[in-house]
């Protein structure tokens, strides 16, 4: 345990390290990393997906889509949320090494261990993933790990609290993917309900 | 006073906004439209959500440990940079920004049926019914007709076959 602690601070100090040399970088990073720049556009593309498409069959796939990825994102903030009371309580960064970690991100007071964040981020883009493979469930992981790059970056998380965070996210996703096909026709009832209202 | 919870609702409504606009335009949903060719909706949308994202990075700081109000005072006063108020704490949790969110976007899908439906009132409610007379159903339907004229239709059918 203390061999992968110790190769994962290893890691975290090579990524934070080249934060505070490149402004444009900094900027960026620290954007993509905020608490609401990413899960924005996650949100907004469900929204994007449910009302467009061309065709009835695909606006129905679409909709499965953002029915899956909102239920894994409720999924993956339940467990998160279980880890912050009963899990370790591990320091960020910038509180177990404060005068060696560079933070460019505001100081956040909860947990390191898991990443929220990258469950979330995983959660939405794999929910999508898993009801529509195509160039959007790509583009929505792209973001996702851009986001978790930022996070080590901007020295709020280590590489380890990412990967338990996306382990957690996709584990959700797989989740609510099941529970919706156990619950069937409940999602199919929920759909047609919103058909007769002109909103599916 | 508009608070950072006025800020961030505003924010995810005109992004909202936009969104459905640029959704309807590639759906081709003309009863959800505000205009009648899609580019405009294309055009509106993207100028909606690059002026939502704006006033949120710009105008409103969005660092959550920066818990402050901006009154329309301090928008003249400062126009469109960031008065660098005092930290104070988190204002916005998961949950807050998770209802938020919804509040906002069902605001927006709520203006986007007002609007449409008031700006096509005279749209032709039999422009996508087929051979048979028979419209098609759900969001499909928003194609040829408002949502306040598929409602009106509903309506008018379900006293019908009482």
């Amino acid at each position: 345990m203390d061999a992968i602690i110790s190769a994962d601070e290893t890691l975290f100090f090579w990524i934070n390290g080249i934060a505070g040399k490149v402004p444009i970088l900094d900027w960026l990073m620290k954007f993509l990393g905020d608490d609401y720049f990413v899960f924005a556009i996650m949100a907004l593309i469900l929204l994007f997906l449910w009302f467009g498409f061309r065709r009835a069959v695909q606006g129905e796939t679409n909709q499965r889509a953002v029915l899956c990825a909102a239920g894994a994102v409720g999924l993956a903030a339940i467990v998160i949320h279980l880890f912050t009371v009963y899990g370790p309580d591990r320091l960020r960064p910038y509180d177990a090494y404060p005068d060696l970690v560079n933070l460019i991100a505001y100081a956040r007071t909860d947990p390191s261990f898991p990443s929220e964040s990258a469950a979330v981020s995983f959660a939405f883009a794999t929910g999508v993933w898993l009801m529509k493979r195509g160039r959007l469930a790509a583009a929505m992981f792209f973001v996702a790990v851009l986001l978790c790059l930022a996070r080590v970056y901007t020295g709020v998380h280590y590489p380890l609290d990412i990967l338990a965070g996306v382990a957690i996210g996709i584990l959700a996703s797989l989740a609510a993917f099941g529970i919706l096909r156990i619950i069937e026709p409940l999602p199919t009832w929920f759909l047609k309900l919103m058909r007769i209202h002109y909103m599916a | 006073m508009l608070t950072f919870v006025g800020v961030y609702f505003l924010f995810i409504y005109l992004a909202s906004v936009g969104v459905l606009q640029i959704a309807v335009s590639y759906s081709k949903l003309r009863g959800l439209s505000f205009f009648t060719r899609p580019i405009w909706g294309y055009i509106f949308g993207f100028l909606a959500i690059v002026g939502g994202f704006s006033w949120f990075y710009i105008v409103g700081n969005p660092h959550p440990e920066v818990a402050y109000t901006i009154s329309v005072g301090d928008l003249f006063r400062y126009g469109f940079s960031n008065p660098n108020p005092p930290s104070t704490g988190l204002i916005l949790g998961a949950g807050e920004s998770v209802f938020f969110f919804l509040l906002a976007v069902g605001f927006a899908l709520l203006t986007t049926i007002a609007i449409s439906s008031i700006v096509k009132f005279r749209i032709s409610t039999r422009a996508l019914e087929d051979k048979n007379g028979e419209a098609p159903e759900g969001l499909e339907a928003l194609k040829g007709m408002t949502f306040f004229q598929a409602i009106t239709r509903s309506l008018r059918n379900g006293q019908g076959k009482e």
